[in-house]
């Protein structure tokens, strides 16, 4: 995704996590996968981060 | 997203195949001139057809039928069926792309019946190579080219004057496309959509740890958490209905404001007749006074006015009487002469002149002292008294008639004055009644504005206090959750979730307000490049609010969006495409897609399209028109080669009903035909 550069300048700020996760985010919606579908795969990314995290 | 060409066959006017490569690079402007019917809008038609699938554009009414495929061949070939199509190429980010969009049409005596008749997407591969297969489902075509040129925002880069001029207006559905044209280019659509798959995942989330704790009071917190949110997203419905309210009733007063002043002359008249009607009560009521003056001074003065000529004739009678009194000899004389038997005025005897005695005798027997002596001389001084009465109260009557007959002249002709006035509004005496219409439905809605305001206001305390509250049970139950071992782990799932979706708030209310900003500055430079010399100052600047709404600011600092003329408005809608465009594509020095036009010039005036040809081939990547003879005169046609952007120029020749062709032409060659 061809992303304007100052938002992506915006969400570069974040921690590296909050930053995977947006960016796969906006990606998918971008891609128009089915909002279920994305709800769904950025659940297991943030579980995972957490599990990660621990 | 650069174009590169165009092919048609049996296309609309354009009988065959037809090949139009367009100008880009530094000389990137291209013209197609021909008059009205030769095909110009069939170009722009089969754009929107070859890109997105449409047989209609905006100027079209959807209930005609719009004939795709060339009565010409149709003709020829009655009850065949005739092949039509539209290819185009073009690239976009280093991709290069052509898609073939195909029509089968056949004429059967007078119907003539079209399908589309499949489509083929051919893109290249990272590597710059074409794919052997072509795309051919729909969808999957629209969707690509929805990457390239998303069809919601095709309008703001390929417009017809139509589009154009609905642009340049201010109604809610254009301030709606605007907004969109913005969401989508600047991408703050997908942080929309993004927050709200974020909030989802959040109140999934949290329902399924509320639901597994079996904890009384977790459960208690997240249904008082519940309440506010419904409470919330009724409050939010509201306002948004109220906001919605209250922008359709600004809209209405604008547009009634529009109206009256448009009726300009008859509110003048209205002015005038009010200020002439005025004037003709202070006359009634100035009449009305000098009448009662006049009636007050006539009754008192009406004996002395209807006796004026009975005085004359009693005076004289008393003075007549009161002469003949004085012919008599005095009662005193003759009674002395008769005393004495001679005349006390001659000395007469009156003894020896027996008939001189009797003479005396008989004026003494005939004599009557006159006794109205006394009362005549008093009448006769009353009579006096009262005739110089009347000389003094007749010149003060004389002026009060002169007064209230020029009252009454000038009362006459403020009479005729409005009613002259009334017999010219009553020729409009329609316009008459919408106006006083009008202005009653402005004065309701603003006190309808007003009290919405109020509510408005109250509302949006009221959200910020329960947005507030929730944040705060929000945390307590985060807190109760991450207390409960068993919920340690998905609480903090939810936690990380919650986060993200305020950083992404936040990120978003920040990249629109910056993006508006940005979008404000560029398009005022835009405009005040684009604008002729002498109306540069009228424009001060160009506002866009929270909501995406356009705003043009005057010198003063008064807003003057409805009181700039369409030309100058279209002249912000192009500033604001370019601008929007621009910014969209980044750090890019010129817009990234095509402008393309269709009889651009028509409200633009003779030094704004020289100022527009001068500047805008500079701003945009290509710039593709459509011009008649009147848009492309002897005058546009020096500024355009002027610019040295003339790239491709072509003239549209009839050379048969139904068989237009399109024709290149050398670029120092004369296209116009009119000085």
């Amino acid at each position: 995704m061809n992303m304007n550069s100052e938002l992506n300048n915006k969400i570069n700020v974040l921690h590296e996590d909050k930053r995977y996760i947006l960016h796969l985010l906006m990606n998918e919606i971008e891609k128009g996968k089915p909002v279920t579908v994305i709800e769904d795969m950025v659940l297991d990314e943030v579980r995972q981060i957490i599990k990660e995290g621990e | 997203m650069i174009l590169h060409e165009i092919e048609l066959l049996n296309f609309r006017q354009f009988y065959g195949k037809q090949i139009l490569k367009f100008a880009e690079g530094e000389k990137n402007i291209t013209i197609f001139f021909g008059d009205n019917g030769k095909g110009k809008t069939g170009i722009f038609r089969a754009l929107m057809f070859g890109l997105y699938g449409s047989a209609y554009i905006q100027q079209d009414n959807k209930n005609d039928v719009i004939h795709l495929v060339n009565l010409l061949a149709l003709q020829e070939n009655e009850r065949q069926p005739v092949e039509a199509y539209v290819k185009i190429k073009l690239s976009d980010k280093g991709k290069n792309y052509e898609i073939r969009r195909c029509l089968k049409g056949v004429k059967n005596a007078s119907d003539i019946v079209e399908r589309e008749d499949g489509i083929e997407l051919y893109s290249t591969d990272e590597r710059g190579n074409f794919s052997p297969q072509p795309i051919t489902d729909k969808q999957k075509v629209e969707i690509e080219i929805n990457k390239v040129l998303n069809e919601e925002i095709k309008d703001f880069f390929l417009f017809d004057a139509e589009k154009i001029d609905t642009l340049a207006k201010t109604d809610s559905k254009v301030k709606q496309e605007v907004k969109t044209a913005i969401f989508k280019l600047l991408q703050i659509e997908n942080i929309e959509k993004s927050s709200d798959v974020l909030q989802r995942l959040y109140s999934k989330q949290n329902k399924k740890i509320v639901e597994e704790s079996k904890n009384l009071d977790i459960e208690k917190k997240s249904k008082e958490i519940d309440d506010i949110d419904s409470n919330l997203s009724s409050k939010t419905i509201i306002q948004d209905k109220k906001e919605e309210n209250l922008r359709l009733c600004n809209e209405e007063i604008l547009d009634m404001e529009e109206k009256l002043s448009k009726n300009e002359d008859i509110k003048n008249l209205q002015f005038y007749l009010k200020k002439e009607e005025e004037i003709l009560s202070s006359y009634e009521g100035r009449l009305s006074d000098k009448k009662r003056e006049v009636k007050n001074m006539l009754v008192q003065n009406a004996p002395k006015l209807l006796l004026r000529d009975n005085f004359s004739i009693a005076n004289n009678y008393l003075t007549q009487s009161t002469s003949k009194q004085e012919s008599v000899v005095p009662i005193e004389v003759l009674d002395l002469s008769l005393q004495n038997n001679v005349c006390a005025c001659c000395n007469n005897d009156l003894s020896a002149h027996l008939n001189n005695l009797n003479h005396v005798k008989s004026l003494k027997e005939n004599y009557k002292r006159s006794i109205q002596g006394t009362f005549t001389s008093a009448l006769k001084n009353v009579i006096s008294a009262a005739e110089s009465e009347y000389d003094s109260s007749k010149e003060d009557i004389y002026e009060l008639l002169k007064e209230l007959r020029e009252i009454r002249i000038k009362r006459d002709e403020t009479k005729a004055s409005v009613s002259d006035i009334n017999d010219k509004l009553g020729e409009k005496a329609r316009s008459q009644q919408d106006m006083a219409n009008y202005e009653m439905t402005i004065k309701k809605n603003k006190e309808i504005a007003q009290n919405l305001q109020t509510e408005i206001f109250e509302l949006k305390k009221e959200i910020k206090e329960d947005e507030s509250r929730k944040v705060v049970y929000q945390k307590e139950l985060e807190r109760m959750m991450r207390d409960n071992d068993s919920l340690r782990f998905d609480s903090k799932v939810l936690s990380f979730i919650n986060e993200l979706k305020q950083d992404l708030g936040i990120i978003s209310e920040e990249f629109s307000v910056q993006m508006r900003e940005k979008l404000k500055d560029q398009t005022t430079e835009i405009f005040k490049m684009l604008i002729d010399h002498k109306d540069r100052d009228l424009v001060k600047r160009i506002e866009i609010n929270d909501k995406f709404e356009i705003s043009i600011i005057g010198w003063d600092n008064t807003e003057i969006t409805q009181d700039i003329s369409q030309g100058q408005r279209q002249i912000v809608a192009l500033s604001f495409i370019t601008a929007l465009a621009k910014i969209a594509g980044g750090e890019e020095r010129k817009v990234s897609f095509p402008l393309f036009m269709d009889a651009p010039f028509g409200r633009i005036s003779g030094n704004n399209r020289d100022h527009l040809i001068s500047n805008l081939p500079d701003l945009t990547s290509q710039w593709i028109l459509l011009l008649t003879d009147t848009e492309l005169t002897y005058q546009e046609e020096k500024v355009f080669k002027t610019t040295e952007k003339l790239g491709k120029w072509y003239r549209l020749d009839q050379i048969q009903l139904y068989h237009s062709e399109i024709v290149e032409i050398e670029i120092n060659q004369t296209m116009a035909t009119r000085g």
